[in-house]
């Protein structure tokens, strides 16, 4: 029961981590348009950085860094994760727009560094890679009924 | 709702499932000639497939108490992720076929050896 557990939760990490990449696309192309932030100039746009998680439970440190046999034992494979939302530092364009509220003494207007076209692609990866996981967690839920089927005649 | 629906059947039958246990037990209990023969294997009381199917029966509840948290949750309106909720789902759905099977292996282990010619 644990192990099925197990799989599913790697599974479902990798479901948790697209649905935050897709809340950062959906940020992003919001504030697409965006001048005006709380801090300074116009808004920037975010980035998911995503890692792999490592089990660090003893039976795994032990496999790997003391007795350092080859390959990898299972109990490191724990799905993936978070590691931070970062922002794009790049500069955004500026437009000339004298009669815009937020636009500086020159008349430019900063805006922010958010490509629409990118975000879609990054959105379509986000998506696709969701769909991924649950077939793969509808995989794991069919080879668990067939074995099941083991038992019935 | 037809989870919900599917989920209260499920208690019900564990609640079956538990009571015709508890029947094979007395039977066992009772068999005359060998009143200490089957409950003298292990400290926990019963044979050791009993046992095991006991905990499978626990695990079963675990689940489904975990299955209906999560759909409470959900309901509620509290931040949880849906595929956690259908997850925890599946797990029980899941959790409650591996104790059916079980328990039609028991039953018909039972029917076997009720056929017996002695």
């Amino acid at each position: 029961m644990e192990n099925l557990l197990r799989v599913l939760q790697v599974a479902a990490s990798g479901l948790s981590t697209q649905r935050m990449r897709l809340n950062v696309v959906a940020n992003n192309i919001a504030n697409a348009n965006t001048t005006r932030t709380e801090g300074e100039g116009a808004y920037r746009r975010r980035q998911v950085v995503v890692r792999a998680k490592e089990g660090t439970s003893f039976p795994r440190l032990f496999d790997v860094g003391i007795v350092g046999g080859e390959g990898m034992p299972e109990s490191s494979l724990s799905g993936v994760e978070v590691a931070r939302i970062v922002v794009d530092d790049r500069p955004g364009p500026r437009v000339y727009e004298p009669d815009h509220p937020d636009a500086d003494e020159e008349g430019y207007v900063e805006y922010p560094n958010v490509d629409v076209v990118t975000e879609m692609t990054d959105m379509l990866s986000a998506t696709r890679s969701y769909q991924a996981n649950v077939t793969v967690i509808d995989a794991i839920k069919q080879t668990l009924l067939k074995a099941l089927e083991i038992g019935r005649s | 709702m037809s989870k919900e629906y599917e989920k209260n059947e499920g208690v019900m039958d564990v609640e079956r499932i538990s009571s015709l246990l508890g029947s094979l037990r007395s039977q066992q209990t009772l068999s005359p000639g060998q009143p200490e023969g089957p409950r003298s294997r292990d400290a926990t009381g019963g044979s050791s497939s009993e046992s095991a199917f006991v905990q499978v029966l626990d695990g079963l509840t675990k689940a489904q108490e975990d299955a209906d948290r999560a759909i409470e949750l959900l309901v509620k309106g509290e931040p949880v992720d849906l595929h956690q909720v259908m997850i925890s789902a599946e797990t029980a759905d899941i959790a409650f076929r591996l104790a059916v099977q079980l328990r039609n292996k028991l039953v018909r282990a039972y029917e076997e050896i009720m056929r017996m010619q002695v």
